[in-house]
């Protein structure tokens, strides 16, 4: 296996995003290509969106995929599947505590504390109860068949649900979340500069999860494999 | 001292940011390893 | 299409005849409507609490009195050994829709009974748009209805059934839970019928959605 180089490849890669996006400066008006614009309301604290955003996206990236694995175990009831989703819900569990640390402090500092209920928030909240839910149901059932098709039944449950939470709570409560300034009529207000740094955090962060995916893979192979040796032996 | 924090505020993050994915990075590579041992003597036995 | 309506009926009748019979979940749940605008009542005491938090205590006491009354839907099955059964005479879709309207009658008439309750014995809470109220009333019972059937199926396989429901399902209601609870303020502070739109039509989708996954997942957890 030769993926030591991308691995490495990726480590200078997230490194150079880091270095971005705290050393840029920030200016009235960027002329230069290592220069920030000035979000009104925002200034230094906007820099925390090339994480904060990312971490979201890999976040629900990682329900997606344990969605369509829940799904195709159901199909095709392959106990590779429910591996799959089991361990791409805890990375997405994983990824959306670490965006809702980044938010509580980021709202910490804008809004003056860490928790205020925003939509957003909530709908981060009611995501991290669910997959609570979720891990509270997959330790609850013996069989490991009857573990996994339960499992799945829930886990496509919670993720028709979603959608609810994602887009209609946060739209009908009027939010203070910065993303109608960031992002007005669905259009990027982002200038070269910053959308590069961004999409290269979004790609670094994508890749992070697929690697940590198969690392978390392998490990519950493994734990299956050894179990099964030790009952043989 | 706090006048030293909050002239350096972004470097400081910068240099803690950089550290924590450092050891992020480290542990996963270490893993990576560790799992790549654990395959070869499963595969053995 | 009509000549599927008869062996649901059956199921209905099936699940009518034996609640009945034992009076189980009706039992229950009366009390436990009671008890809860009891002890609602004398930590209120003389207070004169919002409509807002009110509105918020009335679907705390459903929600509650759902997850105490629902969760034996499909355990009973399993504790009499009836699953087989029902397995070999019917399909599972049949299955699913005769308890989900049964449940829902159930949940008409609790929900009645604890809004009738409610409004006698806390004479400062009034509802002033009763159109809000009974449309939200009426969508807010069938989504819940729908949620708990499918919930409760999932829990009779797993081995810890009682403690599991409500975290199961709290994270799923919610958001049918917020948007009832948010009408119901509009409802108690006398809204046009037409303010409260985006909440029927959240409620109506989410129902919609959940009817249609539980159609279809309800085979898989059925089977076995």
């Amino acid at each position: 296996m030769d993926m030591t180089l991308l691995k490495f490849l990726l480590f200078f890669w997230l490194a150079g995003v880091i270095l971005a996006a705290f050393a840029f400066p920030i200016v009235p008006s960027p002329r230069h290509w290592n220069e920030f614009p000035v979000i009104p309301g925002l200034e230094d604290k906007a820099r925390i969106l090339f994480f904060h955003v990312p971490m979201s996206w890999t976040a629900v990236v990682a329900f997606i995929i344990s969605m369509i694995s829940a799904i195709r175990y159901l199909v095709r009831k392959n106990g590779n599947d429910d591996i799959v989703s089991a361990a791409s819900a805890g990375l997405g569990l994983l990824f959306c505590v670490l965006a809702t640390v980044t938010g509580s402090l980021w709202a910490k500092f804008n809004w003056g504390s860490f928790w205020n209920w925003d939509p957003r928030e909530t709908s981060i909240a009611i995501l991290l109860l669910i997959y609570g839910a979720y891990f509270a149901l997959r330790s609850a059932i013996d069989g490991e068949e009857k573990r996994a098709m339960l499992c799945a039944v829930y886990a496509i449950l919670a993720g028709v649900t979603m959608p609810f939470f994602i887009f209609i709570v946060p739209r009908i409560v009027a939010s203070l979340h910065p993303e109608p300034i960031v992002n007005s009529q669905g259009k990027i207000h982002m200038n070269p500069t910053m959308l590069t740094v961004f999409l290269a955090s979004l790609a670094g962060f994508t890749a992070l999860y697929f690697w940590m995916l198969r690392l978390r893979i392998r490990t519950m192979k493994a734990e299956i494999l050894s179990l099964a040796r030790a009952d043989a032996a | 001292m706090t006048e030293f924090f909050a002239d350096h505020a972004l470097l400081i993050v910068l240099a803690g940011s950089l550290l924590c994915w450092t050891g992020v990075f480290l542990f996963l590579l270490r893993m990576d390893r560790a799992l790549k041992h654990i395959e070869d003597h499963l595969k053995q036995g | 299409m009509f000549r599927s309506i008869g062996p649901v009926l059956a199921v209905m009748r099936k699940e009518f005849r034996s609640e009945l019979r034992t009076r189980y979940a009706l039992n229950a749940l009366f009390m436990f409507v009671v008890t809860t605008l009891a002890i609602i009542l004398f930590a209120i005491g003389n207070e004169n609490a919002s409509s807002e938090v009110l509105s918020g205590v009335l679907w705390i006491i459903i929600f509650f009195s759902t997850m105490s009354g629902l969760s034996r839907t499909f355990i009973t099955e399993e504790e009499r050994g009836t699953g087989p059964t029902l397995q070999l005479l019917t399909r599972p879709l049949t299955i699913f829709i005769g308890k989900f309207i049964f449940n829902t009658v159930l949940l008409f008439a609790i929900n009645l009974l604890t809004v009738a309750l409610y409004l006698l014995l806390l004479t400062n809470y009034q509802i002033r748009s009763y159109d809000i109220f009974i449309t939200i009333m009426a969508l807010g019972t069938v989504g819940l209805s729908a949620t708990s059937t499918i919930l409760a199926a999932i829990v009779a396989k797993a081995n810890t059934k009682g403690t599991l429901y409500p975290v199961l399902s709290f994270p799923l209601l919610l958001p049918l839970l917020l948007s009832v609870i948010n009408a119901t303020k509009m409802a108690a502070d006398g809204a046009r019928f037409l303010d409260a739109l985006g909440e029927y039509q959240v409620l109506i989708s989410y129902s919609v959605v959940i009817f249609t996954a539980s159609v279809l997942l309800f085979e898989f957890i059925w089977k076995d």
